[in-house]
C-alpha cells in the first residue's frame, strides 16, 4: 500500500515540459539538426553580431568612419568605453552564445540516423561557424575560454582564458577539417551559407593575422597564401563587373556567388511577427528622417583620410562608398551633392537604401545582408601574403585586378612597385578602398601594428582641417591608447568567471 | 440599603448599587479614606454582577476604585456580604446543591469548573459533563465559581437548588476564533505571529477589491499598488522582501485553498468573514515551500443557524481625481519653445503677426480637463443566509461597476457565490461552496509599453499634448494628431483619441467549487476531506482603428500594421485535494491537545493562445474581424506543476498556560529535479500566558500577558514549472533568412539546473501581547529576523557560458524588523465609544551576499525611451536594501561664478562637468563623486533609498448613539520615489511639447535660480537625485460616517436592521510628493520599485450607500 502510494506520488509529481522540448530530447533528427544549425546561424545575425555591434561600435572609430554624433553617451567608436559598456558586452554574449549552440549541436551530431554526407555538411558548417566566432573573439579580446563542448551545468562556468596561440591552431585545424565537409559555393547557389571557397578565404584571414600582430609569425604568411589561392584556383569565383552593384545586390536582395562568397543573412523590414533585418542598413544609410527613400541615422560618418586614399579620381569606388550628396533637410528624397572641397562631413554610401525592395522602410531595421567575406578580399589578402613571402612581382597582379575592376590605375608598368616594404603600404591602403566599412579595417591596423600611430594621424587631421561643426570628432581619436588594440572583457564574465582576468590597461 | 436578600442578576441590585454611588459621589471627592473604603465595597458588589453596566455609567469611580489592591477589597468585600445577607437566613441546615456550568459564549458544559464555599474549605468540581454538587449551609451562602480563561462568578444560594451557571470568557479577546492553516485556535492560545484584519472596519472603505483597503490595517503587512487604475496590480509584501528575481508575493489561503496568484479582484469584499495574515515561521510553515513570504487566509461568509436573513449592502458614488498637474499656459509654453528651437518654434508660432505677447490673452487647452472625469462607482451585494443545526446555507451575489477617471476605462464585475453545510448524522458533515465571478477591465493603461518611447501611452499626450497652435489649418481638439508635430519619429497623439478608440479590454472568469466532508471519530478525532477546482479564465481583447497611434496609417507603428487587434486567451486550472486528521483532547483542564496529520495534492495547469492581425480591412467589425486582416504573430503555450504534502502539527497547552506548537511540512514539487523534489519545513513556537501566572494578578493594571517566540523553516518554489531542464525553443523572432526564405532556428534558451531546490527562510519572532486597565488598552509587539538562503535567482552567468542567466540557489537575503499594534476603547460611555487601533512596522532588508562574486546588481527600467533603456537605475549591492536609486548627486546649476574667461574670452567652466562641448551657466551641475576631474559613469552612486522607515495605520471608530463614524489613516515615511515625469516635463522632453508650470521658474542670466537648469541645459542623459523626492505619506484613506435607524422606526417598516451611510475613500494626502501621488510603482517588482512615469492618476471616491437587513 505505501509502496504503491510512493510510486503513484512520483508518477504525480513527474510531470513533463509540454511547451518546449527540452535539450535531452533534442538534436535526435536530421531536421532538428538543420534547425539547430540555423540557431548558429542566427547568433551571428544579432545586435551583438554581424547586424550591428560588431561591424560598427567596435569597428569603426578608425580612419575610415568616426562616429557622427556630438554627445557624451559611452561609445566604443569615441573610445571612451570600459568594461561594462553595453556593445561589447553584447558582442561578447552574442558570440558566446552561437559558440554554445554549435557545441550542442556538435556533442549530437552523430545521435540521428541520416545520410553520412549531409551529416558532414552540418558538421562542417558548424565548425566553421564557431571558428569564425572564436576568430572574432581573439581578434577583439585576445585569449579567451576556449569552449568546445557545452558546460554541463551551472556550476562550470569558471573557464579559464586559453591562449590566442591555442585557440587559432585549434579553429584552422577545425576550419581545414570543415573545408573538407562543406559544399562547394555553385552547388549551393547563394552567399547565406559556409562554402568551401569560405572556409579557405577565412583560413587566409585567420592566418593573417596570427602572422601579425600580436602572436607576429611570419610563417603563417605562407599558410594564408595557400588558402587564399585555393579560393582562386577554385574556379568558383570572379570579381563582379560592377563595383556599385555588389552592394546594391546586398540592399535588393540578390545574390552574386561569383563575387560574395559569404554573407551574413537579413531580410525585411521587422514589420512581420519573424524579425530578422539588420540595424547596420539604417546605421551606414545617408541620413534622412524620411521613410520617402528609406531613414537613415548615418551614425558613422566618413572621415576625409578615407576620401583621400583614393588616388585615382576615376576610381568608382570612393563616390559609392562615399556619399557625395546629402538629403535635402535631412528629411526629403531630394539628393544635394557635396561640394568637392567639402569631404569631412560626408556620409557612408555603400548600401543605399533606395535599392531596398522591400516596403515600407524598416525606421531601424532593413534588409540588407553582410558581406563577410568577398572575393576581392581574398585577392587583396592573396596579395599581401604574396608580398610578405615573396615580393611585390605576383602579388601586383591580384591586386591590380581589384583596381581594374574599380577603374583605377593598376600598380604595373610605369606605376610598378618592387620594394616590399612600399608595395605594403600599397596593399593596406588598397584593402580600405575596397573594403571599407565592411568591418575589416580596425583588425587590419591592429594586426599590421600601426593603429594607435593611425588613429592620431586621424585625429590630428580633424583638429587640423575640418569643418568647426564636425571637430568635435577628434576628441575620440585623441582618446586612443595602447591599451585599445584589445577591448576590455565585459564586466559581467570578469566578475562572475573567477577564472577570467582582464586585458592589460583595462 | 434595603432588604433585599433574593438577589436577582441585575436589575434590582444595579438600581441598589447605583444609588449609593450616586450618594456616596461628593465621599469620593472629599477623598476621606473610610468612606471611601465604603463605596469601594459596593462597588465590588456591584462587579460581581454586572460589571459592564457599572462600567459604562461610572468608568472614572469604577477605574479608581479598580486600582486599589485587590486585597484590602477581598476582605472588606467578605464584611460587606455578610452584612448584606446577615438576615436573609431561610433554609436551616446543610443542602445538597447540583448544577452544570457551561461556556456563555457557545454554551458547551465546562468540565472541571472549581466550586467553592465562601468562607469556607468546602469545594466542588465539575466532571466531564459539567455537572457539579455541593453541600451548602444557608442560602445566605456564596458560592465561588472559577475556571481558567473565565471571569470567575459568585452567586449567592438563595432558594434555588439546581444551578443553571453560564461563565462568561475571561477576555473577550482571547477567544476570537483565528483562522490559521488547517485549522483554528482561540486568540489566547496562538503561539504565532498572526494578523487579524478587523474586518468590519475594512469593509466601510469604499473600494472594489479588499487589497484596496488592506493597507495599513496590518503590522508587517506593506501593500503598496501601482497606480490608480481600476485593477491595477497590487503588491503585498509581508515582513520584507526576501526574494531578489522571484516573487514575494505572499501565498493566499481562500477558503483553505492555497493559490500563489489569485486576482483578488474577483472577489467580493462584502462576502469576507475574516481575513488572517499569517506572518512568523510557526503560522507559516504549515504551508511548507510556499510559506515563506506570508501567508494571507481569506474566509468566506456562510450560512448561519437561525431564521432566513436577507442583507443588501449598496453604494453609489462618485471618483475625482485627487490633483492635476499645473502645465504652462499658452503665453509660457510658446515663450519656451521660442527659447528651445528659436527658428523652428517662430515658424509656428510668430506667424500670421502674432508676437510672444499676444499669448498672453490666448486660452489654450488644458488637455487634463479634457481626458479626467468625475466616475461613478456602485456597489450592490445582496445575500440571503440562514439554517438549521442540521443545515445551513448562503446564497449571495453582487455587481459593482467602477468607472475610472480617465474616460473610457473602468472595471465592471458580476458575481455569484452559494454555499452549504449540512449535517448528516451525529458523525458526518458536508459542505459546498461555489464561486462564479465575471469581470472586465477596460481602458487604456496609460503608461507607454514596456520598452517603447516615453512619448508612447496616453499619459504622455495629455501632458504634453501642446495647449495651442498658431496654425490655422490645426485643429488641435478634434484633429487625430498634430501635424506640425514629425509623428514618424514621436508617439503623441490627441489623447481623447487614443483614450476613445483603443480598445484594451481584460475579460476575467473565475469559477472556484470546493467540497469537503468532516466525519468524527468518536469524540477526540476527526477527519476532514476536501477537494476543489479554481478556474481562471482570461481573454486580452486590443484593437487599434485608424483613429488611434497604432493603427493609423501616418504615424511610425501605425504605417507598419494599419488598422489592427489581438486576442490572447489564458487559462489558470487548478485542483487540489487535502485530507487532514485532527485530534482534540482536553485533560482535566490542565492538557489541552490539539493534532493535526494530513496529506494534500495540487495541480496547477496553465496554458495560453492568443493571435494577432494587421491591416484589418473592416475596423468597424473590430475584433471579430481580425480574421480579415494580415496574420501576425500566434501564441501558444502550455504548462503545469503538481505538488504533494504531507503535514503535521501538535498545539498542546499546559496548565492554560504554557503552549507549546510543533509543526512540519514535507512538500514535494515538480518543479524541481528527481534529486531534489521533496524538502522538510520544521516549525516550533512557545508562548506564556503570563498574565494568568499568580504573580502577575497582582500588578492589577495589566489584565492580560503573553510572550511567544517561534523559530521556523519556509520555503518560495515561485520559479517557472521546468526552471530544472534545459530549454530548446524555436522562438518566433529568431529564424534565418538562408536565400531570403525564413528557416526556423532551434536555440538553447535556457540552462537546466538539476540542482534547483527551494529557496528557505528561516525565520525568529518574539513577540509580547499586553493587555490593560481590562483590556481597554491592548498592545502587541513583535520582533522577526528572516534569513533567506539559497536564494532563487535568476543568476547572472558569465556569457562564455553561453547562457545569461539561469536560475540557481545563490545569494543571501536578510531581513529584521519590529512591529507594534496598539489598540484600546479610549471612550466607552453609554452614548458614545471611541474605539482605536495604531499599527507602525520597521522593517531592514539587507544583501548579504548575490551570485558569486558580484559585488552589485544594476537594473535599469524600459519606459524612458531608447536613451535611458541601459542607465541604471537602481543598484542591488552586498551590505545594501534589495533596491536602492542609482545616479548622480544634483548640486543645482552651473552658475557664473563656476566659469572665468579663457584666452580667447571663452567661458571655461572650473568645475568638472559631464560631457558636452559647451557647457554654459545654467546647465544642470552633477556632483564629482569619486573627484577625477570628469563627470562619468563612475560618479554614479546612490541617489535614494525606496524603502520606507516605517509604514502603517490608524483606525478610529466612533459611536454617538445610532450614528457610527470611521476614520482610517495610512502612513509611510522615508521611502524615496523617483519622479520620471519631471525628466520629460520639466526642462526635457520632445519639441513642441508642454512642460510643467513649475519649469517656468528655470534659470536665466536674470534669474539664476538653482532649481531648474536653462532652456537646453538638461545636459546628458542621466538619473539625478533632482527627480528623487519624498515619497512620504500620510493618507486620510477611508472616512465612513453612518446611521442605523432606530428599533421602534425599524419595526414599523418591518426591518430588522437599516444603515445609511456616506463613505470616502483617499479623501486627502499629505506628502510633499510632486506627482499625482506618492504610492506609485510603474514597475511593480523588488528591484524596481517607487517608480513614477506617466500613471494612472488615483482618485478620490464619495459613496453613499444603505445596508439593510430583512
Amino acid at each position: 500500500m505505501a509502496m504503491c502510494l510512493v510510486s503513484s506520488c512520483k508518477k504525480f509529481l513527474d510531470t513533463k515540459p509540454e511547451d518546449f522540448v527540452s535539450g535531452e530530447y533534442y538534436y535526435s533528427t536530421e531536421e532538428e539538426l538543420n534547425t539547430a544549425l540555423a540557431g548558429v546561424y542566427s547568433a551571428l545575425a544579432q545586435d551583438g553580431t554581424y547586424s550591428r555591434n560588431l561591424v560598427m561600435e567596435l569597428a569603426h572609430g578608425s580612419d575610415e568612419g568616426f562616429y557622427k554624433r556630438n554627445d557624451v553617451n559611452i561609445n566604443a567608436m569615441v573610445y571612451n568605453h570600459d568594461a561594462s559598456y553595453a556593445a561589447l558586452n553584447n558582442c561578447w554574449r552574442q558570440l558566446y552564445d552561437g559558440i554554445n549552440r554549435a557545441n550542442l549541436l556538435l556533442q549530437s551530431i552523430d545521435k540521428p540516423q541520416m545520410d553520412k554526407q549531409k551529416r558532414g555538411v552540418i558538421k562542417g558548417e558548424a565548425l566553421f561557424l564557431r571558428s569564425l566566432m572564436y576568430y572574432h573573439l581573439v581578434d577583439k579580446w585576445g585569449d579567451v575560454p576556449l569552449l568546445l563542448k557545452p558546460i554541463a551545468d551551472a556550476e562550470q562556468i569558471d573557464n579559464p582564458r586559453a591562449s590566442s596561440k591555442v585557440i587559432f591552431e585549434q579553429i584552422t585545424r577545425d576550419l581545414t577539417e570543415a573545408e573538407t565537409l562543406v559544399n562547394k559555393i555553385s552547388d549551393i547557389g547563394f552567399s547565406g551559407r559556409v562554402s568551401k571557397t569560405a572556409v579557405a578565404g577565412i583560413l587566409a584571414r585567420i592566418y593573417l593575422k596570427w602572422a601579425g600582430y600580436p602572436l607576429l609569425d611570419q610563417s603563417k604568411y605562407g599558410e594564408a597564401r595557400t588558402w587564399a589561392l585555393k579560393v582562386v584556383e577554385s574556379g568558383e569565383h570572379q570579381l563582379a563587373a560592377d563595383y556599385k552593384q555588389i552592394f546594391i545586390n546586398h540592399s535588393k536582395d540578390l545574390y552574386d556567388i561569383k563575387e560574395s562568397i559569404f554573407e551574413i543573412e537579413f531580410f525585411g523590414n521587422n514589420f512581420e511577427a519573424n524579425k530578422t533585418g539588420s540595424r547596420f542598413t539604417v546605421h551606414f544609410a545617408i541620413r534622412n528622417t524620411n521613410d520617402l527613400i528609406g531613414y537613415g541615422y548615418a551614425t558613422v560618418g566618413a572621415t576625409a583620410t578615407l576620401y583621400r586614399k583614393y588616388n585615382d579620381p576615376n576610381d568608382v569606388r570612393r563616390d559609392w562608398t562615399i556619399a557625395p550628396y546629402s538629403f535635402q533637410g535631412n528629411n526629403t528624397d531630394i539628393k544635394v551633392n557635396k561640394t568637392i572641397t567639402d569631404i569631412h562631413t560626408r556620409d557612408i554610401g555603400k548600401w543605399r537604401r533606395e535599392y531596398e525592395v522591400v516596403r515600407p522602410f524598416g525606421k531601424d531595421w532593413g534588409p540588407a545582408n553582410f558581406p563577410v567575406l568577398r572575393y576581392a578580399d581574398v585577392l587583396l589578402m592573396l596579395a599581401e601574403a604574396e608580398n610578405e613571402v615573396s615580393g611585390p612581382a605576383e602579388a601586383s597582379t591580384y591586386l591590380n585586378l581589384v583596381r581594374a575592376r574599380a577603374g583605377a590605375f593598376e600598380y604595373k608598368g610605369v606605376n610598378e612597385i618592387t620594394d616590399p616594404g612600399v608595395f605594403r603600404q600599397v596593399i593596406r591602403d588598397e584593402r580600405t578602398r575596397e573594403l571599407a566599412f565592411e568591418g575589416l579595417r580596425k583588425s587590419d591596423l591592429i594586426r599590421w601594428g600601426n593603429f594607435v600611430q593611425v588613429m592620431k594621424e586621424t585625429g590630428s587631421d580633424i583638429t587640423a582641417n575640418a569643418p568647426s561643426t564636425i571637430r568635435y570628432a577628434a576628441k575620440g581619436y585623441n582618446n586612443v591608447a595602447q591599451r585599445h588594440v584589445l577591448l576590455p572583457i565585459p564586466t559581467t564574465e570578469v566578475s562572475l568567471n573567477r577564472a577570467m582576468t582582464q586585458n592589460p590597461g583595462w | 440599603m434595603g432588604t433585599k436578600y433574593n438577589l436577582k442578576p441585575n436589575g434590582t441590585m444595579r438600581r441598589f448599587v447605583c444609588f449609593h454611588l450616586h450618594s456616596f459621589n461628593p465621599l469620593l471627592s472629599n477623598q476621606r479614606h473610610g468612606k471611601f473604603s465604603v463605596s469601594k465595597i459596593i462597588f465590588q458588589a456591584h462587579y460581581t454582577l454586572s460589571p459592564d453596566h457599572f462600567r459604562s455609567r461610572h468608568a472614572a469611580i469604577y477605574d479608581y476604585a479598580y486600582s486599589l489592591t485587590a486585597h484590602g477589597i477581598k476582605r472588606l468585600l467578605l464584611v460587606l456580604v455578610s452584612l448584606l445577607f446577615a438576615t436573609s437566613l431561610l433554609a436551616q441546615g446543610p443542602v445538597k446543591l447540583k448544577g452544570t456550568v457551561r461556556s456563555a459564549e457557545d454554551k458547551k458544559l465546562l468540565p472541571g469548573v472549581t466550586i467553592s464555599l465562601v468562607g469556607t474549605q468546602t469545594k466542588a468540581t465539575t466532571d466531564q459533563e459539567g455537572r457539579f454538587e455541593i453541600q451548602v449551609k444557608k442560602e445566605a451562602d456564596m458560592l465561588d465559581f472559577s475556571y481558567m480563561g473565565f471571569k470567575s462568578k459568585r452567586m449567592v444560594v438563595g432558594s434555588q437548588r439546581n444551578f443553571q451557571v453560564e461563565l462568561s470568557p475571561d477576555q473577550v479577546e482571547l477567544n476570537d476564533v483565528i483562522i490559521i492553516g488547517y485549522g483554528q485556535v482561540k486568540r489566547g492560545d496562538l503561539t504565532g505571529a498572526v494578523g487579524k484584519v478587523n474586518i468590519k472596519d475594512m469593509q466601510k472603505a469604499p473600494v472594489r477589491s479588499f487589497e484596496e483597503a488592506l493597507a495599513g490595517r496590518i503590522a508587517g503587512v506593506q501593500v503598496n499598488s501601482e497606480d490608480g487604475q481600476p485593477g491595477s496590480g497590487i503588491s503585498i509584501v509581508i515582513r520584507g522582501q526576501n526574494s531578489l528575481t522571484q516573487s514575494n508575493a505572499p501565498l493566499y489561503v481562500i477558503d483553505g485553498f492555497p493559490i500563489e496568484d489569485p486576482d483578488n479582484n474577483l472577489l467580493n469584499p462584502d462576502e469576507i468573514e475574516s481575513i488572517e495574515i499569517l506572518k512568523d515561521a510557526s503560522a507559516t510553515a504549515i504551508y511548507g515551500a510556499r510559506g515563506a513570504n506570508g501567508v494571507i487566509m481569506v474566509t468566506t461568509k456562510k450560512g448561519k443557524e437561525g431564521v432566513p436573513v436577507i442583507n443588501y449592502n449598496g453604494s453609489i458614488g462618485t471618483q475625482q481625481i485627487v490633483r492635476t498637474m499645473d502645465m504652462m499656459n499658452p503665453y509660457e509654453f510658446v515663450k519656451y519653445q521660442l527659447e528651445r528651437t528659436p527658428t523652428a518654434s517662430a515658424s509656428l508660432y510668430l506667424v500670421n503677426g502674432k508676437t510672444l505677447e499676444d499669448y498672453r490673452n490666448t486660452e489654450g487647452t488644458f488637455w487634463q480637463d479634457a481626458l479626467f472625469r468625475t466616475a461613478l462607482m456602485q456597489n450592490h451585494s445582496i445575500s440571503l443566509r440562514g439554517g438549521t443545526v442540521a443545515t445551513k446555507y448562503s446564497i449571495s451575489g453582487s455587481l459593482t461597476n467602477q468607472d475610472g477617471v480617465i474616460i473610457n476605462s473602468g472595471y465592471q464585475r458580476i458575481q455569484s457565490r452559494f454555499t452549504l453545510d449540512q449535517t448528516v448524522n451525529k458523525n458526518l458533515k458536508v459542505g459546498l461552496n461555489v464561486n462564479y465571478t465575471s469581470a472586465k477591465r477596460f481602458g487604456n493603461s496609460p503608461r507607454p509599453e514596456d520598452g517603447a518611447q516615453f512619448s508612447n501611452g496616453l499619459m504622455y499626450s495629455i501632458l504634453g499634448y501642446r495647449p495651442v497652435t498658431a496654425n490655422d489649418d490645426i485643429d488641435l481638439v478634434n484633429d487625430e494628431f498634430d501635424e506640425d508635430i514629425d509623428i514618424a519619429n514621436n508617439g503623441r497623439w490627441n489623447p481623447k483619441y487614443t483614450a476613445e478608440y483603443e480598445v484594451r479590454d481584460n475579460f476575467s472568469k473565475l469559477l472556484i467549487a470546493n467540497t469537503y466532508l468532516e466525519h468524527d471519530f468518536g469524540k477526540y478525532l476527526k477527519l476532514r476531506v476536501s477537494a476543489g477546482i479554481t478556474n481562471r479564465e482570461t481573454k486580452v481583447e486590443e484593437f487599434n482603428n485608424s483613429k488611434t497611434y497604432y493603427g493609423n496609417l501616418t504615424s511610425l507603428v501605425g504605417r507598419q500594421r494599419g488598422p489592427n487587434g489581438s486576442v490572447v486567451n489564458g487559462n489558470v486550472d487548478t485542483w487540489l485535494n487535502e485530507n487532514t486528521l485532527t485530534y482534540n483532547r482536553t485533560i482535566n483542564n490542565n492538557h489541552r491537545l490539539n493534532m493535526v496529520v494530513g496529506a494534500t495534492f495540487q495541480e496547477v495547469k496553465t496554458s495560453s493562445d492568443g493571435m494577432q492581425a494587421y491591416f484589418v480591412p473592416r475596423e468597424s467589425l473590430g475584433i471579430s474581424g481580425l480574421d480579415e486582416g494580415l496574420p501576425n504573430r500566434l501564441i501558444s503555450s502550455k504548462s503545469s506543476n503538481t505538488l504533494a504534502s504531507v503535514l503535521g502539527r501538535v498545539n498542546y497547552t499546559l496548565f492554560n498556560k504554557y503552549l507549546f506548537t510543533v509543526s512540519m511540512r514535507s512538500d514535494g514539487s515538480s518543479k524541481f529535479s528527481d534529486a531534489n523534489r521533496w524538502s522538510y519545513f520544521p516549525s516550533g513556537a512557545i508562548a506564556w500566558q503570563l498574565g494568568r501566572e499568580k504573580f502577575m494578578k497582582q500588578i492589577s493594571f495589566i489584565s492580560q500577558a503573553k510572550l511567544r517566540t517561534s523559530f521556523g523553516v519556509t520555503g518560495n518554489n515561485r520559479v517557472p514549472d521546468f526552471g530544472y531542464l534545459s530549454v530548446i525553443d524555436l522562438p518566433y523572432p529568431n529564424v534565418y533568412p538562408f536565400n531570403n526564405a525564413l528557416s526556423n532556428a532551434a536555440v538553447p534558451s535556457a540552462l537546466g539546473n538539476g540542482n534547483l531546490k527551494w529557496e528557505t527562510t528561516y525565520q525568529f519572532d518574539a513577540g509580547l501581547e499586553l493587555g490593560f486597565f481590562k483590556d481597554r488598552l491592548h498592545l502587541e509587539l513583535d520582533y522577526y529576523r528572516k534569513d533567506t538562503r539559497d536564494l532563487l535567482l535568476d543568476a547572472s552567468m558569465p556569457t562564455s557560458s553561453g547562457y545569461v542567466s539561469t536560475y540557481k540557489n545563490i545569494g543571501r537575503v536578510k531581513n529584521n524588523g519590529v512591529e507594534l499594534t496598539l489598540s484600546g476603547d479610549i471612550l466607552n460611555g453609554n452614548a458614545f465609544k471611541w474605539n482605536s487601533s495604531f499599527n507602525v512596522s520597521f522593517n531592514r532588508n539587507k544583501i548579504v551576499e548575490l551570485t558569486r562574486n558580484q559585488e552589485s546588481l544594476l537594473t535599469s527600467v524600459n519606459n524612458l525611451g531608447v536613451n535611458y533603456r541601459n542607465l541604471p537605475l537602481y543598484v542591488a549591492r552586498v551590505g545594501s536594501p534589495i533596491a536602492m536609486f542609482y545616479g548622480y548627486i544634483w548640486d543645482g546649476n552651473y552658475q557664473n561664478e563656476d566659469f572665468y574667461r579663457g584666452t580667447n574670452g571663452q567661458l571655461v567652466p572650473k568645475l568638472p562637468y559631464a560631457g558636452g562641448d559647451a557647457i554654459q551657466p545654467g546647465d544642470i551641475k552633477y556632483r564629482d563623486v569619486n573627484g577625477d576631474g570628469v563627470i562619468d559613469v563612475n560618479d554614479n552612486t546612490v541617489i535614494g533609498n525606496p524603502n520606507p522607515d516605517f509604514f502603517g495605520g490608524f483606525t478610529n471608530n466612533f459611536t454617538y448613539g445610532n450614528f457610527d463614524l470611521n476614520v482610517f489613516f495610512q502612513f509611510v515615511y522615508g521611502n524615496d520615489v523617483l519622479n520620471g515625469n519631471r525628466l520629460v516635463f520639466e526642462g526635457w522632453g520632445s519639441p513642441q511639447q508642454n512642460l510643467f508650470a513649475s519649469y517656468v521658474n528655470r534659470w536665466t542670466p536674470e534669474n539664476p535660480t538653482n532649481e531648474h537648469f536653462r532652456t537646453n541645459g538638461q545636459g546628458p542623459y542621466a538619473y539625478s537625485s533632482k527627480i528623487v523626492e519624498d515619497g512620504s505619506f500620510l493618507r486620510l484613506k477611508t472616512v465612513s460616517l453612518g446611521y442605523k435607524l432606530p428599533g421602534d422606526l425599524l419595526k414599523r417598516i418591518k426591518l430588522q436592521g437599516c444603515r445609511v451611510y456616506v463613505s470616502g475613500q483617499n479623501l486627502f494626502t499629505w506628502t510633499k510628493y510632486e506627482g499625482f501621488d506618492p504610492e506609485v510603482s510603474a514597475r511593480s517588482s523588488a528591484l524596481t520599485p517607487n517608480f513614477d512615469y506617466a500613471v494612472y492618476p488615483r482618485s478620490r471616491t464619495i459613496t453613499f450607500g444603505l445596508n439593510l437587513t430583512l
